[in-house]
């Protein structure tokens, strides 16, 4: 649980702003938003690699950082970039956190082959692609297991037919599980996620909570001094410009996504705020149609 | 401690197989004072004298290569941020996988210093052996700290590798591992005694009888107080987490 956390770091970033989120046992929780919008952030805190500046996070009902050791037991975690063990070979890298993990070593094969990882199993490190030492953190996480998995951008420098095999293997193995994943990959959400939060900015701007609601119609406000510069940002919505505000209306998530990246990217990032609503489908049919 | 001894082990022999593809590394380490080594014994003539300067020289440069440079590269390494990630995947704490990497180095430096202390004794014919143990441990309780700080201070390998090119200069120079210092007149031999490699080679020289005009008792004080003074500023550093030097950043 993460309850109103604010992380600033030590150069006057503000990563996260008041940022509140629960994910439920056995649940799929997911983190999407722009880059930089502090989802990594965030995670790290989950973890306990990072300390929030305010607000407390609470895994499995401890202090991530205060109980690291604890929490390092239940948590599996991958991280954003393939980092990776370039002297070892993919099997001993395996055995060895397996061995850590008390896990059984027939296990360590399991994983391998489900993730088509088993037959470059003697390839050192340094002689894996970058979607191999992806798919390798992937494995490793699986194979230390845990009740919560935290996986950071799971599929990212990974092509699209190992993406489907990360996807299946991570549906067999969810039976009992939490997962948050951070992800930038609107069909993964479709296919792995019960519920997603929106960042931008450092803060959470939006929730979805019905497989549903992702295709379907949303508006974004975007609260800014100078309203029609942000309008003139909108590729994908149909805008209309308020007293301080844009209201812009799109046929469905991943189009807002889209233009939010534009928005991340650009200077007014950092003044405007932003709230992602569902309005009922009426509303955005109405405006889509040029009748609202 | 939860931390079983075999659980260190296994990860002390995961960290070791690092020297199958960076074995050059293991080369260096033998070849670099191996060469310092040569030059002053060809160039005293081989005297007996000239082969424990030598040799003494060989351990503490030795040292400088395997337990400071290759660990304060390792440290700094395990301080970048994706590392520490990766490294938070293990469900092993973090000071125990930085204790096991710190050890196989350690194993190393071991191999790489014996050299160095069984020729002593072979050439010595009868040395202080407890002195001789005392002055091969100050060698890693000095070293082996001072990287950690040094490590877990720059946090960025590029700047730690141009730090270690000049210091690998400079402490040929600040330290008396190939020369001696009772020839070395006053102001500079107190400035030298600052430098605790400088006690710890005087140690190891007073064990192979080639007094250096320093008290032992007064060099083991001052390299050990230097020790524990390095351990405290990095308890002090470490205090709340290693997040908070990833912060710092």
């Amino acid at each position: 649980m993460v309850d109103r956390v604010t992380k600033v770091y030590p150069s006057g970033v503000a990563a996260n702003v008041d940022v509140s989120l629960k994910a439920c046992s056995g649940e799929v929780l997911c983190i999407m938003g722009p880059n930089g919008a502090g989802k990594t952030t965030l995670i790290r805190q989950i973890v306990g690699i990072l300390r929030p500046t305010s607000g407390t996070v609470r895994v499995f009902g401890v202090d991530p950082v205060k109980h690291q050791d604890y929490v390092k037991r239940r948590v599996a975690y991958v991280p954003q970039l393939p980092i990776y063990y370039p002297a070892h070979r993919v099997v001993e890298v395996a055995k060895y956190v397996a061995e850590l993990s008390g896990t059984h070593l027939d296990r360590v094969r399991e994983v391998l082959e489900a993730l088509d990882l088993w037959r470059v199993r003697d390839a050192l490190g340094y002689q894996l692609s970058a979607g191999q030492r992806k798919l390798l953190l992937v494995a490793l996480a699986l194979i230390k297991g845990g009740d919560l998995l935290v996986l950071d951008e799971p599929t990212s420098f990974v092509d699209f037919l190992k993406k489907r095999v990360i996807w299946s293997t991570l549906l067999r193995e969810r039976a009992g599980k939490t997962m948050i994943v951070v992800s930038h990959d609107i069909e993964e959400v479709r296919i792995l996620c019960d519920r997603v939060y929106i960042m931008f900015a450092g803060r959470v701007v939006g929730r979805v909570d019905a497989q549903s609601d992702l295709s379907r119609g949303v508006e974004v406000r975007v609260y800014y001094r100078d309203p029609r510069e942000v309008a003139s940002l909108v590729r994908r919505g149909v805008t209309k410009v308020f007293e301080g505000f844009v209201a812009a209306s799109y046929r469905q998530l991943a189009d807002a996504l889209e233009d939010l990246e534009s928005l991340a990217a650009s200077e007014l990032s950092r003044e405007a705020r932003i709230v992602l609503e569902y309005p009922s489908m009426e509303y955005i049919v109405e405006t889509l149609s040029g009748k609202g | 401690m939860s931390v079983g001894l075999s659980t260190l082990l296994k990860s002390t022999a995961f960290a070791l197989k690092v020297f199958r593809l960076y074995w050059s590394f293991l080369v260096v380490v033998f070849l670099f004072p191996i060469t310092y080594a040569v030059v002053v014994v060809a160039m005293m003539q081989g005297s007996p004298e000239a082969l424990k300067v030598a040799l003494t020289g060989y351990v503490v440069i030795a040292g400088f290569s395997v337990l400071f440079s290759m660990p304060a590269t390792l440290v700094t390494e395990m301080f970048e941020e994706q590392v520490l990630e990766t490294l938070a995947l293990l469900p092993v704490p973090f000071w125990e996988i930085m204790v096991s990497q710190l050890l196989a180095l350690a194993l190393v430096g071991t191999a790489s210093l014996s050299v160095g202390l069984v020729g002593l004794w072979y050439v010595s014919g009868g040395a202080d052996l407890a002195l001789l143990i005392v002055g091969f441990a100050l060698v890693f309780s000095l070293y082996i700290p001072l990287a950690v700080l040094v490590g877990i201070t720059v946090k960025s390998r590029v700047k730690l590798q141009s730090l270690l090119s000049i210091l690998s200069f400079l402490i040929v120079i600040v330290t008396p591992a190939f020369y001696r210092l009772a020839y070395i007149g006053e102001p500079y031999r107190t400035l030298l005694l600052v430098n605790p490699l400088a006690h710890v080679t005087a140690v190891l020289r007073a064990a192979v009888g080639i007094p250096e005009g320093v008290s032992e008792t007064l060099s083991i004080a001052y390299a050990t107080l230097t020790s524990l003074a390095l351990s405290v500023i990095i308890w002090y550093k470490l205090r709340r987490g290693v997040f908070t030097v990833v912060e710092r950043r």
